[in-house]
């Protein structure tokens, strides 16, 4: 084959060269414009999470939160248990991730909403849904200067010079999360032990006096409260558009706060975050079931601090289930 | 304009296209001059004022040290030109001493002068001055054409760090007309990408790394302190190595022949060797233009004096700080322990495990130095310091997977690459081979090129 050819001449060799490279590139190219839509996803985690939800076929249940409902919820056990108690079969999707706060969640509920078969949305509303910071998601970067004038005008031409962060080892692990996202109900596949939590579900026993343990604060919305709430109270206002637009979707919301270790609970149990949580009650008529108040045991947390070890989202995942089960939320 | 932007590529495949379609080596100059003044003048266009204006200068200087061949007249050249060097870039240091000199025992206060740092004014005056004495001793003819003479100033191949091109090497290039070779090109090419390769995949990652063990210095770990000075030996050499690379490349695509700047410095058995591989164009130039004059190695009662002078101002050269001063100077002082010793000449016997111990010193010493240069004063280096050598003693580690891993990688690499880079070796591989070397490192440079981290040789 002339590929491995010595007898071809320098300059042949040199222009047999460039022109591969250049096919190699053109091809490349075709492959970023077909899919560009997994390579835009792969780079940013709310995105990523997006996408792996928009290739999974069907799904009745979702969880959006922050990491600590990552690390809280399993929807393997989560619909096993709707299984073992109600007889339904059900599919579920964990969608949170680390650092949710109110963009990235409101994000991914306007991507996630409309999709056909949805029944739940189970959102987190702990100190990072109630904070704002600017995100990736709403910092697009606007191009200011010349040479970023320049370099967004090439972007414009090239696929691959638009999502060229794709091909990092790092973020092109990401591709499988997505094509094969139907599996992986919600875990990426680079994240250590993801695989694994799909085997190992930390089974543990359940008896009256976990459940009495687990029983969350409940803030039941005021009949007779009127919350005004204007545009620029965002946070509120976010969520009202949420509920709404769940209503329009018939999309039924459950509001949640996982639980948090004991050294922690600081932090997050003041009046007036307690005051918050039932504002949000009485704006969106939504029950909000509080975990953070109980004193769940360490042994449920991996290394003291608020995330759950698979103990932990195991129970919790099964008291969710029983929880919504209880309270009649879960109807088909 | 950095050469790991969108918006150099741009300009110099504008420049490739025009220079090549035009017939003209007249029209080329043109096209080599305005690309170089656009590529100067992008990052800060007052820069090129002062650019111009020193290329008019210096050209109406070599005139005048030509026609009246006078020791007067040469001296004012040089004068002026390190003059030029020392407001830009010394002002602010002297009048900063000065001022914490006299605080001890008055209140006389020199005034504060912040002028901007002109990229690459250490570079491109270190040539004007090599020019002049070159014109001053006769080893070159003076150059007549202005345009030429431009060029020759400010090619922006290696107007901003090098390679320091001199006279002689690259005047007769640029009065010849080139003749399109795809064979060079193709090599100037792979030298460009392979340059970029080293800087961003590199020197880029592994400056992250680097920048937080050294503004944390005083609460780093002595091993994460250790793994960071390595990690900041293999960034300086990614980055210089990486930009003298491209810039040989670019040249090569032009048809211009740049001298080579790296040969495996950490692969030197001693510091006299080391600097025979480290920046080899700066070293030459110190060697001939300032050791030599000095009386060099003639002497023996001065040869050490020489020395650490050369090196100390080798370190002012490339900084104005305590720092700086203290890195040349630790250079000095090794060459000329070891010049005593008779270590460098030994050195070149050594075989087996003795050559790669000798190896291991010298990297380390070299090491330890760099942290004067790395460091953000002389405050930071001690800091630095203490933590690599004063209790407690710790090995608590933040992240530094990555770095270990690019540091191990890197020293693995940078001897097939140099072979590449180098001796030539790249175009000997077969096709398959090329391309996929080529293809592989262009993936990386996409995907890792969003730093748009500066040339650390650019403030020299």
């Amino acid at each position: 084959m002339s590929f491995y050819s010595k007898k071809l001449n320098t300059v042949s060799r040199s222009k047999l060269y460039f022109l591969l490279i250049g096919l190699i590139f053109i091809l490349i190219e075709i492959i970023f414009s077909c899919f560009s839509d997994i390579f835009s996803s792969t780079t940013d985690r709310i995105k990523l999470k997006s996408a792996m939800f928009d290739y999974r076929k069907e799904t009745e249940i979702l969880c959006l939160g922050s990491s600590r409902l990552k690390a809280a919820f399993s929807p393997k056990i989560f619909t096993k248990q709707i299984k073992d108690q109600t007889g339904v079969e059900w599919s579920g999707f964990n969608g949170a991730i680390t650092g949710a706060n109110i963009e990235r969640l409101e994000y991914f509920f306007n991507k996630a909403i409309s999709k056909k078969g949805l029944k739940y949305i189970i959102l987190e509303i702990s100190k990072p849904q109630l904070s704002r910071k600017k995100t990736d998601i709403e910092a697009e970067k606007k191009a200011e200067d010349w040479d970023s004038k320049i370099a967004s005008q090439v972007e414009k031409f090239s696929n691959l010079i638009a999502y060229r962060k794709s091909i990092r080892i790092d973020n092109l692990k990401n591709v499988p999360a997505i094509i094969f996202s139907d599996y992986l109900q919600g875990s990426e596949l680079y994240k250590k032990g993801a695989i694994s939590d799909l085997y190992v579900n930390g089974e543990t026993e359940i008896n009256e006096a976990t459940i009495k343990l687990w029983e969350p604060t409940v803030y039941l919305p005021s009949p007779n409260t009127t919350e005004l709430i204007t545009e620029s109270d965002i946070l509120f206002y976010t969520f009202k558009k949420i509920v709404a637009k769940a209503k329009q979707n018939n999309v039924k919301l459950f509001f949640t706060i996982p639980p948090l270790v004991n050294n922690a609970k600081v932090k997050e149990t003041t009046p007036k975050t307690h005051q918050r949580y039932q504002k949000l009650a009485n704006i969106t008529g939504h029950k909000i079931y509080n975990f953070s108040t109980k004193n769940i045991p360490e042994l449920y947390f991996r290394d003291k601090d608020s995330h759950f070890n698979k103990k932990g989202k195991y129970l919790f995942s099964i008291m969710l289930a029983k929880l919504m089960i209880k309270e009649n939320s879960l109807k088909q | 304009m950095l050469f790991n932007s969108i918006v150099f590529i741009c300009l110099h495949l504008i420049s490739l296209i025009s220079y090549w379609s035009l017939k003209s080596q007249k029209l080329r100059l043109y096209v080599l001059l305005i690309s170089s003044l656009i590529f100067y003048g992008w990052h800060y266009w007052p820069g090129l004022l002062l650019l111009i204006a020193t290329i008019l200068i210096n050209y109406g200087l070599s005139w005048a040290v030509d026609t009246y061949k006078s020791k007067k007249v040469f001296t004012a050249a040089i004068a002026i030109n390190l003059l030029n060097l020392c407001w830009f870039k010394y002002i602010d240091f002297v009048f900063e001493n000065i001022n914490h000199f006299f605080s001890l025992f008055s209140s006389i206060k020199m005034p504060e002068v912040s002028y901007w740092l002109p990229l690459g004014i250490s570079f491109y005056t270190f040539q004007f001055l090599g020019y002049l004495v070159d014109l001053k001793r006769g080893d070159i003819k003076r150059e007549t054409s202005l345009l030429r003479f431009a060029v020759f100033k400010c090619l922006y191949a290696q107007l901003i760090a090098g390679p320091i091109v001199r006279a002689s090497e690259l005047l007769p290039q640029l009065k010849e007309k080139q003749t399109f070779n795809l064979t060079t090109f193709q090599k100037g090419f792979f030298l460009m990408i392979g340059g970029f390769f080293i800087k961003i995949c590199t020197a880029d990652v592994l400056s992250q790394y680097v920048d937080y063990a050294f503004l944390n210095a005083t609460t780093i770990s002595t091993l994460h302190a250790w793994i960071s000075i390595y990690g900041f030996a293999f960034q300086i050499l990614g980055d210089f190595w990486g930009y003298s690379t491209i810039a040989i490349g670019i040249g090569a695509m032009y048809g211009i022949q740049l001298p080579n700047n790296f040969y495996f410095p950490y692969r030197a058995i001693s510091f006299q060797d080391f600097w025979r591989r480290w920046h080899i164009t700066l070293s030459e130039w110190f060697r001939d233009y300032l050791y030599i004059p000095l009386g060099g190695s003639k002497t023996k009662k001065l040869i050490y004096r020489n020395l650490i002078l050369t090196m100390t101002i080798a370190g002012i050269w490339h900084g104005a700080g305590w720092n700086f001063i203290l890195w040349g100077l630790g250079h000095g002082l090794f060459l000329a322990l070891e010049r005593k010793l008779g270590h460098a000449k030994s050195a070149k016997n050594l075989k087996g495990i003795k050559l790669w111990a000798k190896r291991f010193l010298i990297f380390n010493v070299v090491c330890l130095l760099w942290v004067f240069f790395r460091a953000e004063n002389f405050q930071n280096a001690m800091d630095f310091f203490s933590t690599l050598f004063l209790p407690p003693y710790g090995t608590k580690m933040h992240h530094l997977e990555t770095l270990i891993i690019i540091i191990l990688l890197f020293a693995l690499l940078s001897y097939s690459l140099g072979k590449l880079f180098i001796e030539d070796r790249f175009l000997k591989l077969n096709l398959f081979k090329q391309i996929a070397i080529t293809v592989l490192m262009l993936l990386l440079i996409l995907g890792y090129a969003e730093a748009k981290l500066d040339f650390i040789y650019f403030v020299f």
